[in-house]
Parts: structure tokens; sequence; C-alpha cells
């Protein structure tokens, strides 16, 4: 069950790549997900294989994640001092295997619970890209951190659309005529355009945000 | 389907059948009979015994007992049936796993891996203990990511989960390695480190459960892989599993390469899956049977791609004919040169294999010495005009026109012995493709403009053709996303093959102007905008150019004024410099066509200066015309306001800057120039809004569509593995499958290079399967494993008197080696000549074969680098304190010649490679040959005694060690070590005091053998003269004790 990938933007013209996991086992029942087992069958395997459906969080959850989490994990990225998240981290416990010289942070406030695993080179890095002041000691960490296994070459043009009431244009003469009634036929003009964000690519690797709890699903009344 | 993708599902019935057959064929054999037993008869996927996950004989028996009562559960997460089929396959038995380019085998990895870590039986604690080879560092990471993910999953099943652990660099003691292979798990590990514990015992193959082998493609005999897998089995473990996974049949050539492999890897089942195997095919090309037409017809319409055919301009059209026609020129010259060497693949159909100017060089590399310079010249051509063929289409117009120019003048600048030019420029249509260049880029076009009553003069600024498509798509595609499936939530993927391209494409569309014709309706996307800032970008470069061009040549004046004097001693180099070029292929220009009307030579000459003056011209840059520039920006410029005046259609970016910010940020230094007070965020971009752009990358596309999940593909380029990636996706995706669209142009070199990797993979799999259906069945003993021992009575002969020493014939055959010397071939031929290695930190030498002689290896690389840094010497010294014979073994390889020759030419290849043999400053360069030599003579002169070992490959070098060993004792492994350390500094290399020592040296009695007894035991010279008559004899014998001990203490009258 692949991970989700989506970009976040982290102000006005810089976005990182942010990865979505969800443990699924700890979010929904596991009785799900037993359709596939032939477990009548007796004979003297060792093993047995079951397969698993994939899930996969959508746009909306995304969006309500990311903003219920925006506050606190902004503070770890960008504002808690270095050595203290080192601490933080060391504190976490938890069953996410995480990389060596990453952190690994726990996000418990809000509605969506979530543990967010972000190598230390990663947070140096974003805190020097947007000009937020680090100590001696953070490039210190910095430097005795290995690098990361490369930078990454994914890349985003964000599109913006606006809907606007088509033009109505009053004729003047007949060569528009033709104009006005092709007009007519769309029912909204469309435009748009294309904004090319600077991706943050070269922290190495992404930011994983690892779902474990989520608020329960509000269901409209129909 | 459309054509590129209905190309390799053709069905083969021949190649079917043998396929089908090979899978009846087994269960002829042993194994089967006993495996079809237990074969799961269910449709779905099944309950399989994974023969080799019996952690041993013990379990095996815990398990029967509790047999039906541990019904192990093991998730998969592979959605696809094909997938599903190799996954009880490669279960049940060992085998090597051939897949088509691009199948995934990651994810059927990390299933199988997880699969086999499981533990068969609750009441065992102990955990399997396997070890995964060849992975790399992005590799090792998804594949942890995903067992991660099947973990949680069965994590409550089991109780405990596998670790997977990595383990790639030095920092782990031998203590903690050993600790961690008795906990078990998976431990991703680095050939040397396994290879240096099986040998030093931290870890008995007899506690391995199996190995698990990537890139099956690299092992070959000599590699460390399967070094690793024959410690493996002649360690006694007969038991644990050997699976080998590659994606790349490609690599399977020469004389019966699938036998070889299968040798070196101890495997005897092959699991062959090519693209166009029933199976696979079967899973891709899915359908949903009760569906009704119309929805049948829509599911089709969303699955297949749409390929989008596009035409290449009248002038890239010529350009790219020119440019193969260059290249079948050199060719043929190659052939002409070389035609004991040539071979049928040399032909100018294979010039869109990925592979051919690569291969063509393997051919010729072990004769390098002996390929003349005109030779070399020309495969270097190769490669610039291939180079040239891939900027045509993927470069704009005026970067393609700079690279062109680049390297025209870096191939035909003028030197002090004429114009030396590379042999394509012979070409005729060599200035094809330069005029054509220019004129694409920079060529002036007369606008009629209305408006205006003179007409206005303007420059070409030709665009790539799949700009305006891509930007017609896009469109197409917002309006869709728009107006019809508002469901369709995912993002729009562009993949294209270099990340340049990227960066061109997303500075393109944010350009990009939308030009509708009111008449017609159709739509045209301008990208002037992007042109006309490449055109500053131009005039920057040439301006360096120009300038460095400048500084070059008035160097060159001044060395050439210089160095008049000194040429004579060259011209013997020169000679075999000069361009020897066949009359056919110069189409006669470059010789005298009849040597009575002129002097011998004199008519060449001319032609080559003719050739020069002529084409000095060409040979500057275009200069811009201001007027033209500035009239171009005002365009610009104008067009914008207009845009927004109007409101309608803004595809600009927000910000003009916003290309040149994420330069800056992308090399590295960046540092936005926004305060940092700034609000920060983390808001989500919506993924319908999101155009994420990727590159083609083997390793990390395969989980990159199911993190994305996007909705619309575009394939800006053609790539076999990704296409099939592309179905992958749409298999599993079946109810929401993405849009694909794949571009390309019509006719041109990137369609044939596709067509050709598809051929290339699909007759490797045809000989392959050949191949297997052929194979001799192999059947062997477990005794047969058992290494191949070499002792004393075996290479003695014993009728030589004086050997009461080795009477004890027993004993095996004993090198120590270096644990860093474990990157290298020879230790594992040393292996298999039935040498015993023991894997020693060893601070003096390579290899210690007997206690006197120490060997230090290099090969020529080495050797050069050890030269430069002064290392070599430093070792020399060592060896010379510390044993009698040092020996420096140079070692070259099979694949190259037996020559310093090859070496002496600078490695530079492609357009920068320097066509003379002088330096910047124009002074002859001494050959690297010539160099290495001097070098070498001069170390011998300091150590006279040093024997020096030339060996021609590392299987030579384990015959030379044989002969060497032969009538001597067995090394000291506990002196081995000790030797060059000093008092426990073990860190840093030993520092000496080299005065004191030459002092002592003087003492009559002490020498260059026994000095060192004293440097290790006495500290000072003060010690020394206070040490009494017994202890010197002790340690310098009687004799010389004695003498050292009256010259220090004699009293003089």
């Amino acid at each position: 069950m692949p991970p989700c990938l989506t970009f976040v933007k982290i102000n006005h013209n810089s976005v990182i790549p942010v990865r979505i996991h969800v443990n699924r086992k700890r979010l929904l029942s596991s009785k799900l997900f037993h359709s596939a087992i032939d477990s009548s069958h007796k004979s003297k395997a060792l093993l047995t294989l079951k397969k698993i459906n994939f899930i996969r969080i959508s746009n909306k959850d995304i969006t309500s994640l990311t903003s219920s989490i925006s506050h606190d994990i902004l503070e770890y990225l960008l504002r808690v001092p270095i050595s203290e998240l080192v601490k933080l981290s060391s504190d976490v416990n938890t069953d996410i295997p995480v990389p060596p010289n990453s952190l690994c942070i726990d996000l418990n406030k809000s509605s969506w619970k979530c543990h967010v695993v972000v190598p230390l080179r990663f947070v140096i890095k974003l805190r020097s890209n947007l000009l937020i002041p680090l100590t001696d000691d953070d490039w210190a960490l910095f430097n005795k951190v290995k690098s990361d296994s490369g930078v990454s070459t994914i890349n985003l043009l964000v599109k913006h659309t606006t809907m606007s009431p088509p033009k109505i244009l009053i004729e003047e003469d007949e060569d528009d005529a033709f104009n006005v009634e092709k007009q007519d036929t769309k029912k909204d003009s469309l435009s748009y355009k294309f904004t090319s964000p600077s991706v943050l690519t070269n922290l190495g690797r992404f930011l994983d945000i690892y779902v474990y709890e989520r608020p329960p699903r509000t269901v409209l009344p129909s | 389907m459309s054509l590129l993708f209905v190309n390799e599902d053709e069905n083969d019935d021949d190649l079917q059948n043998q396929l089908s057959n090979i899978d009846g064929d087994r269960s002829g054999s042993l194994f089967v009979e006993q495996d079809e037993e237990h074969e799961p008869q269910s449709s779905n996927i099944g309950t399989v015994i994974p023969e080799s996950n019996i952690i041993s004989d013990d379990a095996v028996e815990e398990d029967d007992s509790s047999e039906g009562v541990s019904d192990h559960i093991v998730s998969c997460s592979l959605p696809l049936k094909y997938q599903q089929t190799i996954l009880e396959n490669m279960l049940t038995k060992d085998g090597l796993l051939i897949l088509g380019r691009g199948l995934g085998w990651q994810p059927l990895t990390s299933n199988l891996l997880h699969a086999l870590s499981t533990p068969t039986s609750k009441t065992s604690r102990k955990r399997p203990l396997i070890f995964l080879l060849n992975a790399r560092d992005e590799e090792n990471a998804k594949i942890s990511e995903e067992l991660n993910e099947l973990n949680w999953i069965d994590i409550e099943d089991n109780g405990s989960h596998c670790p997977f652990i990595i383990l790639n660099n030095e920092s782990t003691t031998a203590d903690r390695r050993s600790k961690l292979y008795s906990q078990g798990g998976i431990i991703s590990i680095t050939g040397r480190i396994l290879v240096v514990d099986f040998l030093s015992g931290v870890i008995q193959p007899n506690d391995v459960t199996g190995l698990f082998i990537l890139h099956a493609e690299t092992v070959d005999e000599k590699s460390k892989t399967s070094f690793i897998v024959n410690l493996y089995r002649d360690g006694g473990n007969d038991w644990g599993f050997v699976k080998a996974v590659t994606d790349e049949p490609e690599s399977f050539f020469g004389f019966s390469p699938l036998q070889l492999k299968l040798r070196a890897l101890a495997i005897s089942n092959v699991f062959l899956w090519p693209r166009y195997r029933v199976d696979v095919m079967k899973t891709l090309s899915f359908g949903e049977q009760n569906l009704s037409t119309r929805e049948r017809r829509e599911q089709d319409k969303r699955k297949n791609a749409v390929e989008i055919k596009i035409k290449l301009t009248p002038m890239m059209f010529k350009i790219q004919n020119a440019i193969v026609s260059c290249f079948k020129e050199c060719l043929s010259e190659l052939k002409r040169h070389n035609s004991q060497a040539a071979t049928e693949y040399w032909d100018i159909e294979n010039m869109h294999d990925i592979q051919f100017i690569r291969r063509i060089e393997a051919t010729l590399r072990p004769d390098w010495h002996r390929v003349s310079w005109t030779s070399k010249k020309l495969v270097e051509d190769l490669k610039t005009l291939s180079s040239l063929m891939e900027g045509l289409i993927s470069l704009d117009s005026l970067t393609f026109y700079e690279l062109v120019q680049a390297i025209y003048m870096q191939s035909f600048k003028p030197n002090s012995r004429g114009v030396s030019m590379s042999p394509w420029l012979n070409v005729d249509d060599a200035s094809t493709v330069i005029s054509y260049a220019k004129e694409r880029a920079l060529g002036k076009v007369v606008k009629k403009n209305n408006n205006v009553i003179e007409d206005e003069e303007r420059y070409t600024l030709e665009e790539q053709p799949k700009w305006d498509q891509l930007g017609i798509l896009l469109d197409d595609i917002i309006y869709e996303k728009q107006y019809k499936d508002s469901d369709v939530e995912g993002p729009i993927l562009i993949m294209c093959s270099q990340v340049s391209t990227i960066h061109q494409l997303k500075s393109v569309l944010a350009n990009m102007k939308k030009e509708e014709n009111t008449m017609t309706g159709k739509k045209r996307f301008s990208a002037r905008k992007y042109m006309v800032k490449e055109l500053n970008n131009y005039t920057k470069w040439k301006d360096i150019t120009s300038l460095t061009k400048k500084i070059s040549t008035k160097m060159e004046e001044d060395s050439n004024a210089k160095s008049a004097t000194g040429q004579l001693s060259n011209n013997t180099e020169q000679d075999d410099e000069n361009l020897n070029i066949s009359k056919t292929f110069t189409r006669g220009k470059g010789h005298p066509l009849s040597k009575r009307r002129r002097t011998r030579g004199a008519a060449a000459v001319a032609n080559v200066n003719r050739l020069y003056y002529a084409s000095e011209a060409n040979s500057e840059a275009v200069e811009l015309d201001p007027a033209i520039l500035s009239s171009l920006k005002r365009e610009v410029v104008s067009d914008g306001i207009a845009e927004e005046e109007d409101g309608i259609e803004i595809i600009a970016s927000d910000n003009e800057n916003d290309i040149e910010i994420l330069e800056e940020h992308e090399a590295g230094s960046g540092g936005f120039l926004h305060a940092a007070s700034e609000n920060f965020q983390f808001t989500n971009i919506n993924l319908s809004d999101q155009i994420v752009f990727e590159v083609y990358d083997e390793k990390t596309n395969d989980s990159l569509l199911l993190e994305l999940s996007p909705s619309y593909i575009i394939m800006y380029e053609p790539n076999v593995s990704f296409v099939r990636k592309v179905e992958i996706y749409q298999a599993i995706h079946k109810n929401t499958p993405a849009r694909p669209y794949l571009m390309y142009y019509d006719g041109s070199v990137e369609e044939q290079k596709y067509y050709i990797s598809l051929k290339r993979e699909k007759e490797a799999f045809n000989r392959i399967i050949r191949e297997r259906a052929n194979l001799s069945k192999h059947f062997s003993q477990s005794s047969e494993n058992n290494k191949f021992h070499i002792t004393k009575k075996d290479v003695i002969n014993t009728r030589i008197a004086g050997g009461s020493n080795f009477r004890t014939g027993e004993d095996e055959f004993k090198v120590v080696v270096d644990v860093r010397e474990f990157n290298a071939t020879l230790p594992n031929l040393l292996y298999r000549a039935g040498f015993k290695l023991v894997p020693c930190m060893l601070t003096v030498g390579d290899y210690i074969l007997t206690p006197k002689i120490c060997v230090e290896r290099k090969s020529i690389s080495d050797l050069i680098s050890s030269f430069n840094s002064g290392r070599l010497v430093d070792q020399c010294e060592q060896m010379f304190r510390n044993y009698e014979l040092p020996t420096l073994l140079i070692e070259f390889s099979e694949d190259n010649s037996f020559s310093l020759e090859p070496f002496g030419y600078s490695k530079k290849t492609g357009p920068n490679a320097k066509n003379d043999n002088k330096n910047e400053t124009g002074e002859p360069v001494k050959s690297k040959q010539e160099a290495i030599q001097e070098k070498i003579v001069t170390l011998l002169i300091r150590f006279p005694k040093l024997k020096i070992i030339w060996s021609s490959s590392p299987y030579e070098t384990a015959q030379i060690f044989l002969t060497l060993k032969r009538e001597q004792e067995e090394p000291d492994v506990a002196a081995a070590i000790t030797k060059g350390v000093m008092y426990g500094d073990t860190d840093n290399p030993p520092m000496y005091n080299d005065d004191a020592i030459d002092l002592i040296k003087n003492i009559p009695g002490i020498n260059n053998n026994n000095y060192f007894q004293i440097i290790t035991r006495i500290r000072s010279i003060e010690d020394l003269v206070a040490v009494s008559a017994d202890e010197l004899k002790e340690l310098l014998g009687d004799e010389n004790g004695r003498k050292a001990f009256d010259f220090i203490h004699r009293v003089s009258n």
C-alpha cells in the first residue's frame, strides 16, 4: 500500500513534497481485509498468502490533515531549536522504522494524529532556505550527518483556474455577430494560468507523515 | 491500442510454445514431482510451501509436530495475477527470475522478502536470517518502506516482525555485526563486508537462511556475489535458498550466457517473464466482461494511450538526416580501419541502440594500443554525433545551435601543426548540420506586417513542435477536467527523460501564449516569449566564448613563440596522430587526385586550409542584431500587456523571476530574498491543480505512479519501461484508470530508439528461452559443492631434497589478505584456486604470501593515483621496514590490453576532448605512458631491491602466487597484523624519527635488515647507549650485537 505523494505550500512561492502513509491496521479494523484467505485449506503448508487491498487517502482528507496539523508542524519544522528537536525525537516511541539521522515527531494534539519522519538535514536546509537564523551548532550538526541518498528530480507547476461569466458582446456591427454566438455556447469562460513555485527538492528525502488516527467521518445528512 | 503500445503485444506462437514447453519441461525434472504435490490448486493466491524457509532441521521437526496448528498468514500487496504467480514460483523454488523491463521487480522483491522472513513456527524463537545483496541506496529505501507497510498489517499475526537492516559501511564492528546476525532479520549488506565475515568466521554459513540477489545481470564468476554464493554453499549450507532477480535480459549475451550466470549463482532454475508471456498479456490487457458497450468504450478510451505523433519541422528533418549520414560515414570509415575487429553488429541499423558506441569501444579495448589515432578520433566522433542527435530533439533551437557551435569550435581549432579537425567535419553533410542549426535559430525572416508599412526583419527562433502540442493537450485536459470529469482528482503527470527538459518545459509552459484563430477556432501555442528569453542567455554565452577564445589564442601565440625551438623532439609523435582518412571517406577531397599535377601533399594542405578559411565565417557564433533584439523584446512585452488588458487568457507566470529563483535554489546556494518574518504556511496544493514533472528512472518510477496516482499521464518522450509501468498501473486501477498520452516525433530518432529497445529486449528473451530449452540438466551431490583445496603435497615435488620443513603436507596454502582488498577480484580467484584466505586489517601490504613476501597490489589507475599522491613511496618504505621481499604487483584487467599505452591518452571524451598533445600553455606534455615509466624507474632507483610483478589479469596473478608460495613457509597471521603497528597507535600511520634512524644505521652491526628491531624496542638514542651488551646481542644476534656494543662503548685513546 503505497504512500500518497502530494505537495505542500510552505510560503508564497515554495513548496515541499510530502508523502502521507496510512497505518491501515490502526486506522481501520483488520477484518475487512481477510476476504482473500482460503482458511479452510488444510495442508502441510507453512505459509498462506493473503492479498491486501489498496486504500488511498482522498484529496479532501489530505487538505483536512494538513490544515489540522499545520500549526504544530510549522512549529516543529521552523521554530523549535534543533537540539530540542533531537531530544524530542529520541523520546518518541513508535513502530515506524526511522532511518538514521532522521527525526521522528509525534503530532497528537489535533484531531488527526500522526508521526512525522524527517531527515535532520531536511530541517536544517529548509530553515536555511527560508532564511530562518541557524546557530553554529546547527551547522556543525548539518555537516556531521551524512548526505542522504540523493536529490529528487520531481518538479511542479501549479494551475490556477478562474471562472468568469461569459462576455456578452454588444453587437456593434455584423462582423462580431459570429463571435457572440460562439461565446454564448460556453457556459462560463474558463481561464487558467500556471505558476511555477520552487520545489525544494535539494533537501534530500521527502517529508513523511504516518497517520495513525483520523477524526471520525462527518456523515452528511442526506 | 495504438502503434507504439501494440508493438510488443505481438504474439509469437513459436516463442509462447517454447515458454510453455519450458514450464512443462519442469515436470520431468526431479524436483517438480515433489513440488506438484503441494502446488496450490486454487486459482487465487494459494497456499505454498517455501521450502527454503526452514530454518534448520530442528525447526522442521517442530513444524511437523505442530502441523495444522500454526497456519501462517502472510500478506501480499501484489494485486496482479501474474505477479502472484511469480511470487508463488519464487517461493517454492530457488531460481533466477528474469523479468521484462518495467514489469516491477521491486514490489515483487519486497513481497518475497516479507514472505520469506516470516518465522515458520511460533515455537521457534529464532528469526530467519536473510541477506539482500547488490541493493542500491534508493532501492534499500524503497524496499524498507514496502516491508514496513507489510509488517504493519502482519504485525499482530506474528507477534514480532522481521527488521530490515542496512549494513553498508565500515562503522560497525565485527562484534556488533555478529550480534545483529544472531538476531536474524533481513539484512541488506555490501558484498565486501559479507565476504570478510564469512571468511573470518563472524558468521557461519549454516546460520544463514538464504541469499537474495538483486541485479543478477551484474553477477559473473569474478564478482563478489558469486564469491559469496560459493562461500555459502562451500561452508556446508545446502538447505538455504539462493534467489536472484534481474530485469535486464539484454545483458545476457555472449557464449551460453544463461548457463554461465546460473553457474555463478549456483542456481538451477530460471523463471522467464517477458512482457509477451501470455499470463502477463492477459493481466495487462484487462477488460471487464459485464459492461455495456458504451461503458466499455468509455473504459477503453480511458485506459489506452493516446499517441500524439508530431512531425519534425523541415529544418529539423534535414539536420537529422545530415547527422545520420555523418554517422554512417564515420562508422564505415571505422570499419575500414579496423576490419579485423568489426563485427556484424557494427551496422547503421543498430545506431539507435543505447549501448552501441559502448560496445564498439569494448570490442576495440583489448587492442586499444594498436588502434590507430584516427580510429580513436572516429569513436569519439560517433559519441559527438549521437549527443547532437539527442540535442536536436530535446534542446530548443538556440541551445542546439550553441551546442553545435561549441563542438565545432572545439574540434576545429588551429594549432601549430595547422588545423586539427575531427573526421566527421570532413563529411559533406557536416556543413548541412552547421548551417541549418544556424538557420533554425538565428536565420532572418521577413515578417509581413500589416500595420506598418515597412516589412520587419526577425529571427526565426524555431520552436520545438512538441511544445505547441503539449500546450494544446494541457489546454484540452484542463477544459475536460473542468467540464466533464469533476470527480477526477489526481494530478497531471508529465514524464521526460532529462532534468534539463523538465526545466525547459516548466519555463515554456509558464510563458506560453495562446493564439486562437477566431475564424477556424484552431488553437496554437506560441513559446516566442521563452525563445526571446533564451536569446538573452545566448548573448551571455557568446560573450563568454568569444572572450575565452581571444584569451586562448593569445596564450597560444605567446607560447608558440617560446617553444618554437623545442618542437623537434616531438615530431615522431605527431606523425602518429595525424589523421589518416581513406579516400572514400572524404570523397577525394583530402587527397590530390593526380600526383602529377601537384607536388606531393600540397593539395591536401591546400584543401585543409581552404576548408578552414572557408568556414572561418562559420566558426564564429552569429552576432546578434541589436535592432531585431530590441524589437523582439518590445513585442514580447507588449504581448504581455495586451494579455493582461484583455483578461481572457493569461498564461504567464505570476512573477517574472520565478524561474530564476528556482534555478538559484537548485544550485544549492539558494536563499530567499524575502524577509524571514514572512508568514509561513502548511497548505496542501489541490491534487487536481498539480502538474507534476518527473524524469524516467528505473529505480524510483516503480512507486511513483502508485504514490501520485495521476489522472493524466503525459509521456513527453517514449520509454519502454515506463510504458509498461503505466500498463501495470492501469491494470491495478481498473476502475479509475489514468488517461495516458504518448508524444513522439514521427520518423525521428526517438521513435527508432524506442523500437530498437523493444526489439533488443525481445531478441534477448528469445535467446534466453532457446538456451533454456537446450540447457542440460544438472544434478549435483552435496559433496560436489565442496571447495577445491590445494595442499602442499599437490604442488611440491617431494623428490627435491631439502623439503624437510614441508613434510606436513596436509597444510593448506594460506594467504593473509587485507580486508580492504576484498573489493577486488583477486581474493575471489585466489579462493577458487584453492588458497585459504585470512582476512585481516593489515597496516603493511595487501597480501602476505609467506613470512618474507609481502605484496602491494596496484591496478593501473591506483598506480597512477598513488604515484601522484606519493603514497606508494610510503608504502614501499613500510614494506622494506617489515619484510625481506617486498613486492609491487601491477595488475591489468583482462578486458584491457596488457600495455601502458591506453592509459597514456587523456580519458576525456566527447566534444571537450583535446585533440592535440599539448597542454594549455602550449608546452609539449610528456605522454602519460612515459610519465608512468619514469616514475617506476625512479621508484626502483630509490628501492633497488623492490620486486615488481606485472600481471595481465587477476587470473594470472593467482597463478603467480601459486608459484611463489610453492617452496615457502606459510605466513604467520599474528605477526602480519602487528607489523607496522607502532605502540598502540592504531589509527594513524606510524611516524618515524628518520634522522635518528639514519644515525643508528651507521653504527656497525646495525643494518637495513635489523634496525627495525632496534626502533621497535628502544625509544631513543639515549636509551640505546644505555643498553647492555647482552640485550643488544639478543636484539641483533651475537656478532652484530657485539659489534654495535663495541662501537658505542669504545673509548678512544
